[in-house]
């Protein structure tokens, strides 16, 4: 999904606000937002849904929404979205509740995907290419490495659901390992960047092999 | 914000005050009957009290001291931290990141937050925020540097982007000026910071709290 989340090269934004072991305060700033995390995890705990899901769901608060509401209140949008679209509440229950407009995440648009049947497996050292892929549905893999080239780093010793399904609820999503692939900063961003490497860990069915 | 100002922003829904909207999602699946004696608070103790960069720290000064344990650190992180007792959610899959004199490893989620909880703890607004997952992976050179973290310019920066299963901690250094120190004394040096990436540690800097 080539939403607004995936933030990772763009630019004009300024100082991150922080300076090295500055100061953080407490864990939660204010006494409701545990809540987010908690109630997600419930979701998940009670078989709702899945996390992939709620990072969908997340995904799915329309741009403007997401690009102004801070971190721990996207996770209660997120949530309480779910929460409504797997039947378990209704949205006028929750705004009931609430006593006023509890705006959610917009619907997806995709319905998902399975895990792609034509895999093949990369040793550490292999060069792969993340496949040109566009898909309206839930990916992790960031926009600035698709179709580029880097190194196979690591390949995990677990495996997981492909996120394109599981973000969907679907039970297709098969199960894979990831590998941290490791591209030259130059291959992302031209001579636009002061970075060494980037690494990102890409599930396989997201890579090819490069001849 | 108030409803009436809300209303004046182009875009933007009209949404009651967010902890009405927080505290409404609990007690609505409450009232269900769905939420089991003390889930939410549970977590909360667990969020706060548990996941800390302590333990993050312990690992760490362990790998400065023992050869052994550096090597399966570094072999099989998650190994090493069960360990410890210290996996969880959100740090079951582990990889610590070697910095040497030639590499600074950086750790950044640029699709949304993912961390290493239960070994660094909950991540901080900073690393959460627009600016740092925008940047990053891009300038990360400049961006250490605005962090007050410079590094020389021999020095290749790799910035891991947590996309996936993965958790990550970076393997610091040790510094100069800490020669015969204990594990314990090392362990209050390795800051929140070092463990993210963007700090390295000093001999003159101490952690004081538990999340900072």
């Amino acid at each position: 999904m080539d939403g607004v989340h995936d933030l990772a090269g763009k630019q004009g934004f300024g100082r991150v606000p922080h300076t090295a072991n500055g100061p953080i305060g407490d864990t939660f700033k204010y006494d409701w937002e545990h809540l987010g995390y908690s109630l997600l995890f419930l979701g998940v705990t009670n078989g709702y849904f899945t996390l992939d899901e709620v990072r969908h769901a997340v995904e799915r608060i329309e741009p403007r929404h997401y690009l102004t509401t801070p971190y721990y209140e996207r996770y209660v949008i997120g949530a309480a979205t779910l929460m409504v679209e797997k039947g378990v509440l209704t949205h006028d229950e929750l705004e009931a509740m609430t006593g006023g407009p509890f705006p959610l995440a917009l619907p997806a648009t995709s319905a998902g995907r399975p895990a792609r049947e034509n895999r093949e497996t990369f040793e550490v050292g292999d060069k792969v290419r993340v496949t040109d892929d566009h898909f309206a549905g839930h990916v992790r893999y960031p926009a600035f490495c698709r179709g580029k080239v880097g190194t196979v780093q690591h390949r995990t010793t677990q495996t997981w659901p492909f996120p394109d399904s599981a973000g969907h609820g679907r039970a297709d999503g098969g199960s894979e390992p990831t590998y941290h692939v490791e591209f030259d900063a130059a291959e992302l961003f031209g001579d636009d960047t002061d970075a060494g490497s980037v690494v990102v860990d890409l599930f396989e069915g997201y890579l090819e092999r490069v001849a | 914000m108030t409803l009436a100002a809300s209303q004046n922003r182009t875009g933007l829904p009209e949404q009651a005050p967010v902890e009405d909207r927080a505290w409404a999602l609990k007690n609505a699946l409450d009232a269900k009957g769905l939420i089991p004696a003390g889930f939410n608070e549970d977590w909360k103790k667990t969020f706060e009290e548990d996941y800390t960069p302590r333990r993050g720290a312990e690992l760490v000064a362990r790998a400065w001291t023992d050869p052994v344990f550096r090597d399966l650190l570094l072999s099989d992180g998650t190994a090493a931290v069960a360990q410890y007792g210290y996996l969880g959610a959100q740090g079951e899959y582990i990889r610590a990141l070697e910095d040497t004199p030639t590499v600074k490893n950086v750790i950044v989620c640029s699709l949304c937050s993912c961390t290493a909880w239960p070994i660094l703890g909950l991540p901080p607004s900073w690393y959460k925020g627009f600016e740092y997952r925008a940047r990053v992976v891009r300038e990360p050179r400049k961006v250490l540097a605005e962090m007050n973290t410079e590094l020389p310019a021999d020095v290749e920066i790799r910035v891991y982007d947590t996309t996936a299963e993965t958790r990550y901690m970076v393997l610091p250094m040790r510094p100069a000026g800490t020669e015969g120190w204990t594990a314990e004394e090392l362990a209050r040096i390795v800051t929140k910071d070092c463990l993210i990436g963007v700090a390295l540690p000093s001999a003159d800097v101490v952690v004081e709290h538990p999340n900072t």
